[in-house]
């Protein structure tokens, strides 16, 4: 376990290095002048830009600009906005726990809804509850998650007035902007559960399990749901990770400062450095989500066994 | 049944029969995926809407009269008088929109964009996906450890914030335009394709077809577009169908966000956008281009699921 452990973590190095450097590239493409943004329509003055140029290294050659980043990156240090000077660090301080607050509570439902009603699908097979769960689910996957935040704005929020339809700072301006972004995953993820729970069903070890006279939940609960659970755990654990890097869509539609509000205003402002800390921010926490999707993976499934 | 990659299951090659009456009557993979399609009513549906919306998208004229003529030339009938009526039977089904123009009419005709750049920034995705996937899957060694490592980096990053990065990098001074909103999207899209195809390559290439293609002295070139090709290609077909409800979507999603298609465009999400706060008052605004919207991907998602299982030999 130990030594796929280690194996996983070299993988990792290149792949960390390829995104980043691709990031890098792309966002330099980005035309216009960072240092310009800054003062608008006016002339930059000489000296202002020359010290600009030496606080963030606009001047070097890419390559090394890129190198100077990643040794700050691997001391823990994001960079600093070029617009405030503030460093991204304060930043992810602030914006952080919200958008994490926003991905746990829309995971907590995700998981509560969804995983009981693909098991109820699973065992209504092709009967009537199962089809038309599955055509719900269907639709609820295709509309697009804008469209479902402001519908949910304008009736829950503005028309019933039962939840705060912006963030206010109070638990429960969260609550619905959780429970649009859950939707879409949710349907997802009872899907999952269904499939998987009838493909489990299928296996010898389940005959094996009735043949030595358990009884039918004991079968069930020990043998076929604890298999069929793995798959969805891992797609919780990913949409997870997915979600602490802010939910452009939903944070924006209610006015959430989390990390995806902050990434589209770096971006309207052309604030380049923080688009490239986030970014940055957002493949490490995947790729560590990731490696930790794979050894939750090897530990609940004691047929996988890597080395 | 066969398995879907064995290649007696190529077309023209006669399949073991199952029974004596089957003797005679050449069977090829494609034409078994087809009698599996044709009995279902999920396939017939997805296939009407998909019909619908492509002519919508070709020939709006069917849909909308009259045509745009030089009086009217955006075919819109806007008259400002008449701003933001609901839907009636008479006049406007649809209602009008805040300038007062026909909201059928526009609905209608955002058909043609959504679809265009549905159609084309999956053409990207697949056609990508597909050299890249090939080269990899096939040659193995240190060019599938790039192409697969480049594909893992893509994933790493959000789809939306790579989708917004890579748009606010093409958008040159002269504004944003189509084709910019298609290529970044078409530009995230491949390594999934490169991880399906690759995996498939994988399996076709140890065949004895492919095995005896090379012993006859078949180039790299022959194998991998002539032997390994028709018989990999399946799942990502059902992959890129699926992937054009996704796009849909996702095209709707950026214009909605301010960073998709020119503002001047018509197209679901440009409405969607300009719907967005007017909803309590005028909810057609929002309720039209959104049906259009999911009816539109859901076709297309619909469509995939239907192929995935009659060309799944774990289905048949």
């Amino acid at each position: 376990m130990f030594r796929y452990f280690i194996r996983r973590v070299i993988q990792l190095i290149p792949v960390f290095f390829i995104t980043t450097a691709l990031i890098f590239i792309v966002i330099r493409l980005i035309p216009g002048d960072p240092i310009q943004a800054q003062f608008g329509e006016r002339r930059v003055p000489e000296n202002l830009r020359a010290a600009y140029e030496a606080r963030y290294h606009f001047n070097e050659p890419l390559w090394k600009q890129y190198f100077l980043y990643m040794g700050d990156v691997l001391t823990f240090d994001l960079g600093e906005s070029v617009a405030s000077q503030r460093p991204i660090n304060d930043l992810f301080r602030e914006a952080l726990p919200r958008s994490a607050t926003l991905a746990g509570m829309a995971i907590a439902l995700q998981a509560v809804i969804a995983i009981p009603l693909g098991i109820a699908m699973a065992r209504t097979k092709d009967r009537f509850f199962d089809n038309m769960s599955l055509v719900v689910t269907l639709v609820a996957l295709a509309i697009p998650v804008f469209v479902l935040g402001l519908v949910a704005q304008t009736t829950i929020g503005l028309q019933l007035g039962w939840l705060p339809i912006s963030y206010d700072q109070s638990l429960k301006s969260f609550v619905l902007p959780a429970v649009v972004l859950a939707v879409t995953s949710t349907a997802v993820t009872a899907r999952l559960m269904r499939t998987t729970l009838l493909e489990v069903g299928r296996e010898d070890y389940l005959r094996t399990a009735r043949a030595k006279g358990l009884s039918e939940s004991r079968t069930f609960r020990v043998h076929a749901l604890r298999n069929a659970l793995i798959p969805v755990v891992t797609v919780l654990a990913i949409d997870l990770g997915a979600l602490l890097g802010g939910a452009i869509v939903t944070e924006q539609i209610f006015n959430i400062p989390g990390i995806g509000f902050q990434i589209t205003r770096a971006i309207q402002n052309r604030d380049n450095t923080i688009i490239t800390g986030i970014s940055v921010f957002l493949v490490m926490a995947y790729l560590i989500v990731n490696l930790v999707v794979d050894m939750l993976y090897a530990w609940l499934d004691p047929r996988i066994r890597y080395d | 049944m066969t398995d879907a990659f064995d290649p007696s299951s190529r077309p023209g090659i006669a399949l073991a029969a199952s029974s004596a009456e089957d003797v005679g009557d050449p069977r090829t993979f494609w034409g078994d995926a087809w009698r599996i399609l044709r009995r279902k009513w999920l396939f017939w549906v997805s296939l009407t809407l998909i019909v619908i919306f492509v002519t919508m998208a070709v020939f709006p004229q069917l849909y909308v009269w009259p045509s745009p003529s030089p009086d009217d030339p955006s075919g819109l009938h806007c008259k400002l008088t008449d701003t933001r009526l609901g839907p009636s039977f008479s006049e406007h089904w649809y209602g009008t929109d805040v300038q007062g123009c026909d909201y059928y009419a526009q609905v209608t005709y955002g058909a043609r964009v959504s679809l265009t750049v549905a159609l084309f920034a999956t053409l990207i995705t697949v056609g990508l996906g597909i050299l890249l996937g090939g080269l990899a899957g096939y040659y193995g060694g240190f060019l599938d450890s790039i192409i697969s490592r480049t594909a893992d980096g893509f994933f790493a990053l959000p789809y939306l914030v790579g989708a917004i990065i890579v748009l606010s990098a093409l958008t040159t001074s002269d504004g944003r335009q189509t084709w910019h909103v298609t290529v970044a999207i078409g530009s995230l899209g491949w390594p999934a394709v490169v991880r399906l195809y690759r995996s498939t390559v994988l399996q076709v290439k140890q065949l004895e077809y492919v095995q005896a293609a090379r012993a006859l002295g078949a180039s790299d070139f022959r194998i991998l577009t002539r032997h390994i090709l028709p018989n990999a290609v399946a799942p990502t077909l059902v992959y890129a169908t699926i992937s054009m409800g996704a796009v849909i979507s996702v095209e709707a999603t950026l214009s909605y966000l301010g960073i998709g298609l020119p503002i001047d465009s018509i197209s679901w999400g440009i409405m969607l956008q300009e719907a967005s706060n007017k909803i309590e008052r005028s909810g057609h605004l929002l309720w039209f281009p959104t049906g259009y919207l999911i009816a539109a991907s859901l076709a297309f998602v619909l469509m995939g699921e239907q192929l995935r299982e009659a060309f799944d030999p774990r289905f048949r």
